[in-house]
């Protein structure tokens, strides 16, 4: 039987960071894909006919460069892309409310809409950047460890502490006071204008079942603009060749050195002696033997499924059956033969285009949720990648991919599995997609809905939830994935998490794989040490 | 000649109460000034139907501080606390949910419903005594201040973070959660039996604009059980005479040491002379000076109504301005013929003296909160309900009962229409919810009152009717309540001071923002605390 260094379970973009550093690093690696894509909820696949779809994720705009920098991804073929419209906001009867890259444009084009919100916006755009560099701090270094204060911990506590320090004592209690507010009120006390509130609101409805008036909303309002710099909105860059070029680029960066992926293998469950991980089984019986194994599925399904609820003790079940997995987004992906019908809309349609015309909207859209109910009139969010690249579509054609919110996982009323649920949702989402684009209907050529059961039988995300756990404040920190096990760490010895499960969350990061590395080397030095002491 | 004190308090509801007699214990001249006829701001007991004395506003005592009630002897000074210790849940089904202190006949009563969920029930209060516990040392110390960092605040920080750091792993962890998590998601973890969640849940939303399922509920939560009376926790008690009594108690020990009240004393402004606080101006011209002088009012009326914007730094102005309010909760109180007879407990049994609560399922709260976030009142509200006069037969005459409803949510601003408009239709509302549960109802009402939320604020000049002076979410708790900055009780003017519940710990009737205010003031002027009077 061969023997690994370390065994990663899942090719998804964290696993594929996890690998690629670990193997930096000499370590012996093999990467172990269910699927025949690598990339898991951050893949581009051909799910229409002659198309290269983003299945799931669309955006990496939260992918820090110095990682890319650091695993030399664009010496494996990735190319950045980001347009000059950020968002286009659908208000209704064909208008659009436009923030673009360039500050001076959003603000004439806010200002058609509001003066006073088009003069304060720049000082947002400012206190946005600002809290989003102090929560960087805490999304760059491996959660604090409240509960294990031993020196060493202190000690390494210090760096982080020092970096949020250099940003201002009055800056960290802003965050303290901005973070748990409901995006509504966050917004409320900066504009006066709806359409710009809403906006800016659907941001906060990303990894989160709750609508915009519940607490904690504006925490994911400034979570999503830690990337790059953003311009008072989410921090948003698109990657050419759809986003599975990212994973594709991740994984050649791991294969340069040394790493073995393989696709079609599918981990049937972790082999478990003594309470120490010792491989893995495939489905199939193979069995490959590692001293580490490393998650990237997420933390219920590693556990549950993989390692098995009777190997953990009582208290780590409850915990892990807690954990809040509430997927509520369907994706559906539109063949088009040509753009809407939009003035400009080559240049307006090129970042995240959004219907979330007033906040109320967003907040009746996320009411059904509550219930167990898919919106009647949902929150979307598209992305037409053919306009960075027009070769992820044949003949000229145009692909959009639409984020519904919300379509609960867990339907009160039916199921993902009936037809009908089906039709509903896809016949909603076209109803809202005619009022505010109007046209856009008619150029429809195929289709493809991606529910969120799909997304939990396809991509493998428990719940369909594409964050591997809500992103509300319950669970983040030290609280993600369970209370007690942030680092990467887990109750069986040599199994470690990787996954967007792990702080710093999820959407693609890199931010999960890359301080699970990290750990993964330091527990193997501090063995190392111990071991030449004895 | 205008009469010069050594301070004044302005507002004479219970904190204002307890602050001055705080201040007249240390030996200061102390005047305060209360607007209406009587003591109490929203802690009155009034007789608004001949015979029968409503609780108007606040009805229920637990959360006021032990040491608070011992060092100013309240009980010597009349205060008597009777036992409330029975939660009655009805179903529309004619179903229902019944907890009181025999723990046996709890126990059978949930595993109706779930085994499971007895066994937990138990370790769930275990649970939140042990968190009760924890925080309970936040009530009793002035929030430092980590935006300035003085010395003081230093210590205090790296106190708080020792306090924290000693707590077990597992309390840490539990803590962080009740901090963040939904109150529907806390009690999740715990139960199945919706009844049960909902009704425990129904306390994370009570003088909150949020629903059960919104995040932050699990702290409102968490405060509903700081209540402690006689050392028990989550003990809810009822003062005897209404909660009124609880205002005439600490105003008799403030009064015995020293403190002078004038009621029918409205509060035009503060005023300030280079910077320093000088005394108030009375609506009626009078003038009164003391180079102390604290308002126990909320946060926008101590800032923006009584003194000049001008005397006060930008970023408190707007901070304050941005201060949440929302007004999200209304009283009825019934005067009643004879007993409500519940459906599901039929009978004049031991569940009318304790609470009652109209919360059966988490879906029904959440609804009610749906019309509310909306501008509009809630269709099928969330009620709780006490009935006095079943525990103090001296609240209402032979026979007869007086009933104190809790509704939520009724918002301060509606979307259509005014309050004054809606009024009785929302009466009506309120009495035909009930009326599902206590058929008999509709026949014994003899008189109700209805207190909107624009009627708190009319009466008791609470902002908005919030009942906690500001919404006890994480953005307004400890050192951010009201502002980051202005923690401490002190003020940007020099001799000014804050005391009311606007400020750490928070609303219910705690007196703890009035004594540690008092500590504040007392250190500032320099003086031992317990001096003897009489210089």
């Amino acid at each position: 039987m061969k023997q690994y260094d370390a065994v990663v379970v899942g090719g998804g973009h964290n696993a594929l960071v996890t690998a690629a550093l670990l193997a930096c690093e000499r370590w012996k690696v093999l990467v172990l894909e269910r699927r025949g894509v690598l990339g898991g909820a951050a893949s581009t696949a051909e799910i229409l006919p002659g198309c290269a779809v983003n299945v799931a994720a669309q955006d990496a705009g939260l992918f820090p460069a110095a990682l890319a920098a650091d695993l030399g991804l664009t010496g494996h073929g990735l190319e950045w892309i980001r347009p000059p419209a950020l968002a286009t906001s659908l208000t209704g009867g064909g208008e659009a409310l436009t923030l673009w890259r360039d500050p001076a444009r959003t603000r004439d084009e806010i200002a058609r809409h509001s003066r006073a919100d088009a003069a304060r916006f720049p000082d947002w755009a400012d206190h946005l950047r600002t809290m989003a560099r102090v929560l960087r701090v805490a999304l760059d270094h491996p959660a604090p460890a409240p509960h294990d204060m031993t020196p060493r911990e202190r000690l390494r506590l210090l760096r982080p502490l020092l970096r949020a320090g250099r940003l201002g004592k009055r800056t960290l209690v802003e965050l303290l006071r901005v973070a748990p507010l409901p995006a509504r009120d966050l917004l409320d006390d900066w504009f006066e204008n709806d359409a710009l509130k809403g906006m800016l609101g659907s941001t906060a409805l990303a990894g989160s079942r709750h609508g915009p008036s519940a607490m904690g909303g504006a925490f994911r309002i400034i979570y999503h603009a830690t990337g790059g710099e953003p311009h008072g909105f989410r921090s948003s860059a698109f990657v050419k060749g759809g986003i599975g070029a990212l994973s594709a680029a991740l994984a050649a960066a791991a294969r340069a050195h040394g790493a073995e992926i393989r696709t079609g293998a599918e981990v049937e469950r972790i082999l478990v002696d003594d309470g120490t991980a010792t491989g893995v089984a495939l489905t199939g019986g193979e069995e490959i033997a590692a001293r580490r194994v490393i998650s990237g599925a997420d933390p219920r399904r590693t556990f549950f499924r993989l390692v098995g609820a009777p190997r953990l003790g009582p208290e780590v079940n409850r915990k892990v059956g807690n954990i809040q997995l509430r997927g509520t987004t369907a994706v559906l992906h539109l063949l088009l033969d040509g753009l809407p019908p939009l003035p400009e809309a080559a240049e307006r349609l090129a970042g995240h285009t959004l219907v979330a015309p007033t906040p109320d909207y967003l907040e009746r859209a996320a009411d059904d949720a509550k219930y167990g109910r898919c919106s009647a009139r949902p929150h979307l969010d598209m992305v037409v990648p053919t306009l960075h690249d027009p070769t992820l579509a044949p003949d000229g054609r145009h692909l959009a991919s639409i984020q519904i919110r919300h379509a609960p996982y867990d339907l009160r009323e039916g199921s993902w599995q009936d037809d009908a649920t089906r039709d509903a949702l896809l016949a909603g989402a076209l109803s809202v997609l005619d009022d505010f684009l109007p046209g856009m209907r008619d150029r429809i050529v195929d289709h493809r809905l991606i529910t969120p059961l799909d997304l939990e039988t396809e991509p493998g995300l428990t719940g369909g939830d594409e964050y591997h756990g809500q992103m509300g404040l319950d669970q983040m920190l030290f609280m993600r994935p369970i209370a007690g096990w942030a680092r990467y760490r887990t109750p069986v010895e040599g199994l470690f998490l990787c996954g967007s499960g792990c702080h710093p969350g999820g959407g693609v990061t890199g931010g999960p794989g890359r301080l699970a590395a990290g750990e993964i080397l330091r527990e193997r030095k501090q063995a190392a040490r111990l071991s030449g002491r004895s | 000649m205008a009469r010069k004190y050594d301070a004044i308090v302005i507002g004479g509801g219970h904190n204002g109460l307890v602050h001055a007699a705080y201040l007249a214990r240390a030996g200061l001249d102390v005047c305060v000034l209360e607007a209406r006829p009587l003591v109490g701001g929203a802690t009155v007991t009034e007789e608004i139907f001949p015979g029968f004395k409503y609780s108007v506003f606040s009805y229920v005592v637990s959360l006021m501080r032990p040491e608070i009630i011992r060092e100013l002897d309240l009980p010597r000074h009349g205060l008597a606390i009777l036992p409330l210790d029975s939660t009655l849940t009805p179903l529309p089904d004619g179903g229902r949910l019944y907890r009181d202190a025999d723990h046996h006949r709890t126990w059978r009563e949930i595993a109706r419903f779930s085994i499971r969920d007895a066994e937990a029930y138990d370790e769930y209060g275990r649970s939140l005594f042990y968190m009760a516990r924890a925080v309970k040392h936040l009530l009793g110390i002035a929030p430092p201040d980590p935006a300035r960092l003085r010395p003081g605040d230093i210590r205090g920080l790296l106190g708080l973070a020792r306090h924290f750091l000693d707590l077990e792993p597992d309390q840490l962890h539990l803590l962080v959660k009740l901090m963040t998590m939904s109150a529907a998601d806390f009690v999740d973890e715990w139960f199945e039996t919706d009844v049960l969640k909902a009704t425990l849940s129904a306390s994370g939303i009570i003088g909150t604009f949020l629903g059960p399922r919104s995040p932050g509920t699990a702290y409102v939560l968490l405060h509903h059980y700081m209540g402690e009376i006689d050392g028990h926790f989550r003990a809810w008690g009822f003062a005897r005479g209404g909660t009124g009594a609880v205002a005439n108690a600490i105003a008799s020990a403030a009064r015995e040491a020293g403190a002078e009240i004038r009621t029918d004393a409205p509060v035009a402004r503060v005023l300030v002379s280079n910077g320093r606080a000088t005394g108030v101006a009375l609506a009626n011209g009078d003038e009164l000076h003391a180079s102390v002088v604290s308002s126990s009012l909320d946060p926008h009326r101590t800032f923006l109504d009584l003194v000049d914007a001008d005397e006060l730094p930008g970023d408190l102005v707007s901070a304050v301005r941005g201060y949440r309010f929302r007004g999200s909760s209304a009283k009825v109180n019934l005067a009643l013929d004879a007993a409500p007879d519940f459906t599901c407990m039929p009978g004049h049994g031991p569940h009318l003296r304790g609470a009652v609560s109209i919360s059966p399922s988490i879906d029904y709260l959440e609804r009610a909160y749906d019309d509310a976030r909306y501008g509009d009142y809630s269709r099928e509200p969330y009620i709780d309900i006490v009935i006095p006069s079943a525990i103090d037969p001296g609240m209402a005459p032979p026979g007869k009962h007086v009933m104190s409803c809790f509704v939520q949510y009724a918002p301060y601003q509606l979307r259509e229409g005014t309050w004054d408009e809606k009024r009785e239709a929302f009466g009506d509302t309120v009495v035909d919810t009930l009326a599902r549960y206590i058929p008999n109802l509709k026949d014994i009402i003899l008189h109700r009152q209805i207190v909107t939320p624009l009627d708190i604020e009319r009466t008791t000049g609470l902002t908005q009717g919030n009942i906690f002076q500001g919404e006890l979410t994480p953005s307004q708790l400890f050192f951010l309540r009201p502002a980051t900055g202005y923690a401490g009780y002190r003020t940007p003017v020099r001799g000014y001071y804050q005391c009311g519940s606007g400020t750490h710990p928070g609303g219910g009737i705690m007196g703890a923002p009035g004594k540690l205010a008092a500590s504040r003031v007392l250190a500032d002027l320099g003086r031992q605390r317990g001096r003897r009077r009489g210089r």
